[in-house]
């Protein structure tokens, strides 16, 4: 199986491809999870809610739905791979580097277990300090 | 011996357009197969479908609008009309003939052209002129024709006419009744009233003559002659 490589480049004057299946599904999970609802042209149910965090600052509610959300939205985007599970590392946001990291563990087709990690940029996150 | 694919021209909607796609991929690029929507692949063949849905509504839209039969837009209907030499009659005021009597026995009574009438229906007051003089005679009753609407005198088409054929102007109003437009050109500083004709080719040579046209836009458009008709 041949994919486009992501970033679009072109190598020799065809299409940078790739045939490299980790590969592949690492960049199909940043494609759901970096595409909003609505986005897609004519498959509005494409995308998580995980994209719409950029707006605004989560909290650990909003970051359990983003999950339960981002599950399904992942199986339903990808189908040669198995996502196991996925997780937010909500400790990586600094007032420097508001990015919150996104773990996503997955089984390849012929068994092997792999993790991907996303990074969404947050406006920060909620702590007593930020309630007013 | 390998025969040429045909073309299928009825593909024209997202899912048609998506298939042949995905149909002719198969046959270039074999060792494509991922069909997830996740795959960058496919999200450039559901971009190409969209674009090729919505070029195929407006290739549509503008071969409907060459047909009487489909076409929507007045500016279509107008321009076809004119391909063919009728002139569309354009919007007309409405028209009311009044009597009036002149109750002396001695002398006639004038009414000026552009003499301001009104009439109320339906406590709307409407207002009407006349367009010609008319002259009402001792112990008499004459019929005066009035045109409903605002009377507009004395719109400068142009004040550096160069006298080319052909020349054409569009009327400030686009709502003007074409059958009650006069146009007077000003030559060497004599003022006179030309006169209306229905198309260039029934003006006679030398004659000083115009036409009234209703152009694409719907605006009315004044046109002279060529030098051969007027």
């Amino acid at each position: 199986m041949t994919s486009i490589k992501t970033p679009f480049t072109f190598v020799g004057g065809k299409v940078a491809a790739t045939k490299d299946v980790a590969t592949v599904i690492n960049q199909k999970i940043e494609n759901v999870l970096n595409t909003q609802k609505l986005e897609r042209i004519l498959n509005p149910s494409y995308g998580s809610t995980v994209a719409s965090l950029i707006n605004e600052i989560p909290d650990e509610l909003m970051l359990v739905d983003a999950k339960i959300d981002a599950l399904m939205d992942l199986e339903d985007g990808i189908k040669n791979a198995t996502i196991l599970d996925m997780w937010f590392d909500a400790s990586s946001i600094t007032s420097s580097d508001p990015t919150l990291n996104v773990y996503i563990t997955y089984r390849l087709p012929l068994g092997v277990v792999q993790r991907s990690n996303i990074k969404i940029a947050v406006p920060g996150l909620i702590t007593e300090d930020t309630i007013v | 011996m390998a025969t040429e694919q045909t073309f299928n021209y009825a593909s024209r909607t997202y899912s048609t357009i998506r298939q042949d796609l995905l149909t002719r991929a198969n046959k270039v690029a074999p060792e494509w197969t991922d069909r997830d929507p996740s795959d960058f692949g496919m999200l450039f063949v559901d971009l190409w479908s969209y674009m090729g849905d919505i070029l195929h509504y407006y290739v549509d839209r503008a071969g409907r609008e060459s047909f009487i039969s489909t076409a929507t837009q007045r500016e279509s209907l107008v321009a076809y009309a004119n391909m063919f030499g009728y002139i569309p009659s354009g919007r007309a005021s409405s028209i009311a003939t009044v009597y009036i009597a002149n109750s002396s026995s001695a002398s006639s009574y004038s009414i000026p052209a552009g003499t301001k009438f009104s009439a109320v229906s339906d406590n709307k007051t409407y207002y009407f002129y006349n367009i010609d003089d008319a002259t009402v005679g001792p112990s008499v009753s004459a019929a005066v024709t009035l045109f409903e609407g605002t009377q507009v005198v004395d719109e400068i088409l142009s004040t550096s006419a160069s006298g080319a054929p052909n020349q054409s102007y569009i009327l400030g109003y686009s709502d003007a009744d074409m059958k009650t437009t006069s146009v007077y050109v000003t030559e060497d500083g004599v003022k006179t009233l030309w006169l209306r004709y229905s198309s260039v080719q029934e003006i006679p040579k030398n004659a000083r003559g115009f036409v009234v046209s209703l152009a694409a836009s719907g605006d009315v458009r004044v046109t002279f002659g060529n030098r051969t008709n007027g």
